[in-house]
């Protein structure tokens, strides 16, 4: 005899997935039906077993490659969205320069440091004069470099040029950043010595060979240098790399490498380099590390594990700076693109140095714009101040009082326009920009004051002291055209 | 799953509580490994996709409304996720594993155990059982194994199955009233030809 209630109905009674009045009345029918009451036992029975089944347990190095990967993504996300935001701004400058003569909403973006490299290489008014040599370019507590005159140790301060052959240490709870073009960037954690043993750096090639004396480095190599060679030595391993984010820590006559982006080659150091390459080098791929032991040869790489996480996360921190950039081309002409006036775009390290006053300046900004109201300007201009002020050494000023300048004589306000320019000149001497800046006070005396006696000067000056600079090309061309009027000079 | 419990810990992370997510990690990653494993069948796959899974939760929290519950949200992710992969994967093996096995339309649950199929297995040590079992279960369809592993396995209820699975709720019940019944018909056929 057929049951009233079909199997499915069932199947559903053992999961406890019926509604009230049927399973009440299911309930009452399997006390009845010996046949149902099989079937759902059955099915129960079944239901325990599967329940039963052993669960997965994760793999030892499983929380370890969670947290690489996410902050790999987290930096793939963040270089994503600069590009973003720069291509917009790109978009949108091209499309008011026709009509509208105004300045660009400041736009305030995070970004990782390729993303950066990107935008200071192509869109800042920053002409590519730096040293190809490396730069201890943060120090945190006590930090010294050799002598090799008198063989002493002397404190290091920040932005000093590292040669070939320098010694740098940093004492126990301190850390110094080097960095290379952009491109190299490590960091010395507590208590290490390194020597830079070999540097033959061109722009976009050469060869970097660091030794360790002992301490930790974390090493984050970026591609892009052609041909290349990127190796960290110490007594007992050479580690080769580019393309990558990983740590050497060397200590009690031993080596450990641990890589979280791409792959390093380890060998022996040098005392048995007589064994063939191929027999002597692993390759150490992400997510895994090695050790090397004294006179030993690189043991087989395992991979990385959660409590190794804490030491190499801020892999993914370190270069990460503040930056400044000026949308302008970077031609003889660029005072011009500064004057018209330009965009700005500000990247932001982790954690923000930038502070909260930028997005309030970019929200006046743009209500100042589109009201056409000078009060929202001016206090737009303030809050940028107010950022000048808070950290009058940020190398980041010189842009934001370009910036100023430029927006001041936008709003007509010439003199506080030259204010700003002679701001950079006093307090930032040493920038590749003060060209720029004196050049825009040159024209803005030959332009709004009609003191050409006053501009000529200035542009003279430019062309004797920064004859390298795009300026003194414009400053040349200027004073031609100046030339004739040399005996109507006013003064403003 | 404690659906208030995640709505707190979801809001709190959107906020920027950075440690909520480390609360939200440690609750799925189990779970979403064990589903993943089921219907992955290698420990391997299945680790790589739950942590891209968390990987996406993190990243698209933003994204998350409350409108379902946060751990289907969460599943459905692992779900597509392994879907893709057998797309790339796109093997021969993938593709028998969706069709029916043969011989088992129309059979009734009674037609296929008997009652005493289970009192047999008592004599068999718990380990072979299990790795029988998990060798049948590993040779179902996909569907099958899916909803085995989140309404069996996994306990959750048919709405929420039937969410992850895209499907109706009465749907999410005939799937697994077949899977049962061929998951049993197997059990039966193994044990015949031993």
């Amino acid at each position: 005899m057929k049951c009233k209630y079909s199997e499915d109905i069932l199947s559903r009674y053992v999961d406890g997935a019926l509604p009230g009045r049927l399973l009440k009345a299911v309930s009452e029918h399997l006390s009845k039906c010996s046949r149902c009451r099989l079937e759902v036992e059955k099915m129960a029975k079944l239901n325990d077993m599967l329940e039963a089944l052993p669960e997965a347990v994760e793999s030892e190095h499983f929380d370890f490659e969670f947290n690489r990967k996410l902050a790999a993504a987290i930096a793939e996300k963040e270089k994503e969205n600069i590009l973003v935001n720069v291509l917009r701004g790109i978009a949108e400058t091209v499309e008011q320069a026709g009509d509208l003569f105004m300045p660009r909403v400041p736009v305030l973006v995070r970004s990782a440091i390729a993303a950066i490299f990107i935008v200071g290489a192509f869109l800042t008014g920053q002409y590519y004069n730096e040293t190809d040599m490396p730069l201890l370019t943060a120090v945190k507590g006590e930090v010294f470099i050799l002598n090799k005159e008198d063989n002493t140790w002397h404190a290091a301060d920040e932005n000093i040029t590292l040669e070939e052959g320098s010694v740098i240490r940093s004492a126990g709870l301190s850390e110094a950043n080097i960095e290379l073009s952009s491109k190299y960037h490590m960091r010395l954690k507590s208590d290490t010595t390194i020597k830079l043993a070999r540097l033959s750096p061109k722009r976009r090639s050469g060869k970097f060979s660091v030794e360790l004396e002992k301490g930790d480095i974390l090493v984050d190599i970026e591609r892009g240098f052609k041909g290349s060679r990127f190796q960290v030595r110490t007594e007992e391993a050479r580690v080769r790399a580019l393309g990558t984010k990983f740590m050497v820590a060397q200590k009690n006559k031993k080596t450990w490498i641990g890589v979280l982006k791409g792959s390093v080659k380890v060998g022996p150091g040098q005392k048995i380099l007589k064994l063939a390459k191929a027999v002597s080098d692993v390759t150490v791929n992400a997510g895994m590390k090695t050790e090397v032991p004294h006179k030993e040869l690189p043991a087989r790489p395992t991979p990385l594990l959660m409590k190794d996480w804490e030491q190499m996360k801020e892999l993914y921190m370190i270069g990460e700076k503040t930056r400044v950039a000026l949308f302008i081309s970077n031609d003889k002409t660029r005072v011009l693109g500064l004057l018209s006036p330009c965009a700005i775009y500000i990247t932001d390290e982790k954690p923000r140095k930038i502070p909260a006053q930028l997005e309030e300046a970019a929200y006046y900004i743009y209500r100042a714009i589109k009201e056409n109201n000078n009060i929202l300007h001016m206090k737009g201009i303030s809050k940028l101040e107010e950022i000048v002020k808070k950290d009058r050494t940020a190398d980041y000023n010189v842009q934001l009082l370009l910036y100023i300048g430029a927006y001041y004589n936008f709003l007509e306000l010439h003199s506080k326009a030259i204010a700003a320019f002679n701001e950079v000149i006093r307090d930032h001497p040493d920038s590749p920009l003060v060209s720029l800046a004196l050049c825009a006070k040159a024209y803005i005396r030959e332009k709004s004051f009609n003191d050409f006696s006053g501009a000529k000067r200035l542009y003279r000056k430019i062309i004797e002291e920064y004859a390298d600079s795009p300026e003194a090309q414009f400053a040349h061309e200027r004073l031609g055209l100046l030339a004739p009027e040399e005996t109507g000079t006013t003064h403003a | 799953m404690n659906q208030i419990e995640d709505i707190k810990l979801v809001k709190s992370f959107k906020a920027g509580e950075k440690k909520a997510f480390d609360r939200i990690y440690e609750k799925y990653k189990k779970v979403i490994l064990n589903y993943l494993y089921r219907v992955m069948n290698s420990k391997e796959a299945a680790e790589d996709l739950t942590q891209e899974t968390l990987i996406k939760v993190y990243m698209n929290i933003c994204k998350y409304r409350p409108t379902g519950s946060f751990s289907s949200w969460v599943y459905a992710i692992a779900r597509n996720l392994s879907k893709n992969e057998f797309r790339r994967m796109n093997r021969k093996k993938t593709i028998s594993l969706e069709t029916d096995i043969p011989g088992t339309e129309g059979l009734k649950l009674g037609d296929v155990v008997k009652s005493d199929d289970f009192d047999t297995e008592k004599k068999l040590e718990k380990k072979a059982v299990h790795s029988r079992m998990e060798t049948i279960l590993a040779g179902l369809p996909l569907k099958y194994r899916e909803v085995i592993t989140l309404c069996i396995i996994q306990k959750l209820p048919y709405e929420e199955a039937a969410r992850v699975l895209k499907c109706s709720r009465s749907n999410v019940a005939i799937r697994l009233y077949r899977a049962r019944k061929v998951f049993m018909e197997l059990m039966k056929r193994e044990k015949d030809e031993v």
